[in-house]
């Protein structure tokens, strides 16, 4: 038990850690295990949890990799990082010649999608457990970051 | 460049442990110390929030400590401020744009000290209920969702901030979650972490097409906001929650005065 800190942000009655719910129970103190629907939304949050920080780790480490290489390689031919994005024709082509100035905007836009892989992978997921109001807010979400997107464009 | 770098980690670690995209100490920083533009320092600032919602939320995530639910629901809000904001920001004036950034730390300041000790949050609602384990005592705290359509309307402000001033809007969420909403401050610095990478991205998307981005500037940001954010979701799991809020506030006066000076007198 620890007793040096009283957690600040608790439920009137606050679990001490490692409880025994029929001790609770006992001591006149409330249920504190979950009921089946909150199993099932426990279950699928962690799903939800999971899939998200998977995600996140995947589109970080992409976009670092593509940044450290591309400062490396801008450092080892002594080319200096440029200041203006170009255009995406443009980082393609630059990414077959090995120009690390591609590398470096490839992994910034690597950054900038990962919490919209992120969205994306969610919706996945909602639909897959026809979670329709999640689903809908999710995808909500998507076409307001398309709007942001074809606004840049013009 | 390496200066820039070493504010980058600074920012991510205070980022990532306040619930905050590093925007509101970044632009300041760049702005005040380095003299960098200001339009340049948002455009840096926004990939910064990026990276550090996505570094400190798959920390938080991977912990548990994230309302993911809650997250969805709100960023419907503050994606569409975001929109609105991004579109204003490309036409307002550079120091219009500093002014309303200090008025605005000014305001989020003086309504953090208007609560009392302690959180707001406490117990089931009903709505969204969900639960964590507390890093620092072990405990499992469990909560629920109050006003969430009002706190819908105020994360479409935060949204519209994010996009006007380069911020995640985490400087508002936080407070909002946390005071308003029933969320305890742990939970709710968590969840503004993960939330404010999508508000982010998509002002990111616009301001990167109009080439607002200096990838000389953003670049090495980036990279040590990424390495800061580790930090960060590790010293705040030891830190007490109204030891984080203290900070905060005075992070907050700080910068509001500093954005201030530089509105009127620069």
């Amino acid at each position: 038990m620890r007793d040096e800190e009283q957690p600040e942000a608790t439920d009137p009655m606050p679990a001490p850690s490692g409880a025994d719910p029929i001790m609770h129970l006992a001591m006149g103190l409330p249920d504190l295990s979950a009921t089946a629907d909150e199993d099932q939304e426990i279950a699928s949050g962690r799903d939800l949890n999971r899939m998200v920080h998977w995600m996140l780790i995947v589109g970080l480490m992409l976009s670092t990799a593509f940044l450290v290489t591309g400062l490396g390689l801008s450092a080892f031919y002594r080319m200096p990082v440029p200041e203006r994005p170009s255009s995406p024709a443009r980082v393609l082509a630059g990414v077959v010649e090995g120009s690390p100035a591609s590398l470096l905007e490839i992994g910034i836009l690597l950054l900038i999608a990962t919490p919209v892989l992120r969205v994306v992978g969610s919706l996945a997921l909602f639909v897959g457990t026809r979670n329709w109001r999640y689903a809908g807010a999710t995808l909500l979400v998507l076409l307001i970051l398309a709007a942001g997107l074809a606004l840049g464009r013009s | 460049m390496l200066i820039v770098l070493s504010i980058g980690i600074l920012v991510g670690a205070f980022g990532a442990m306040l619930g905050v995209g590093g925007g509101i100490l970044l632009i300041p920083l760049l702005t005040g110390f380095l003299g960098v533009p200001i339009k340049t320092a948002v455009g840096a600032s926004i990939l910064c929030v990026v990276a550090t919602s996505c570094a400190a939320g798959a920390v938080y995530v991977g912990r548990g400590l994230t309302h993911n639910r809650l997250a969805m629901n709100l960023e419907v809000a503050t994606t569409a401020g975001a929109l609105t904001g991004g579109v204003t920001a490309v036409l307002m004036k550079p120091n219009l744009l500093a002014g309303l950034f200090g008025a605005v730390l000014i305001c989020v300041a003086l309504t953090m000290s208007k609560v009392a000790r302690g959180d707001a949050s406490g117990g089931r609602t009903g709505l969204l209920d969900t639960s964590y384990v507390d890093p620092l005592t072990g405990a499992v705290v469990r909560y629920g969702v109050r006003n969430l359509r009002k706190g819908m309307a105020a994360s479409f402000v935060a949204g519209n901030l994010s996009g006007l001033l380069g911020i995640g809007g985490g400087i508002v969420q936080v407070p909002l979650m946390s005071v308003f909403m029933g969320v305890p401050l742990r939970a709710a610095i968590a969840t503004s972490n993960f939330m404010i990478g999508v508000t982010a991205a998509t002002s990111a998307a616009i301001y990167y097409s109009h080439g607002y981005v200096n990838l000389r500037i953003a670049i090495p940001t980036a990279l040590g906001v990424l390495v800061g954010a580790q930090i960060g979701t590790r010293l705040g799991g030891r830190v007490r929650n109204r030891r984080l809020k203290q900070i905060f506030q005075a992070l907050l006066l700080v910068f509001a005065v500093q954005m201030l000076y530089q509105a009127l007198w620069r």
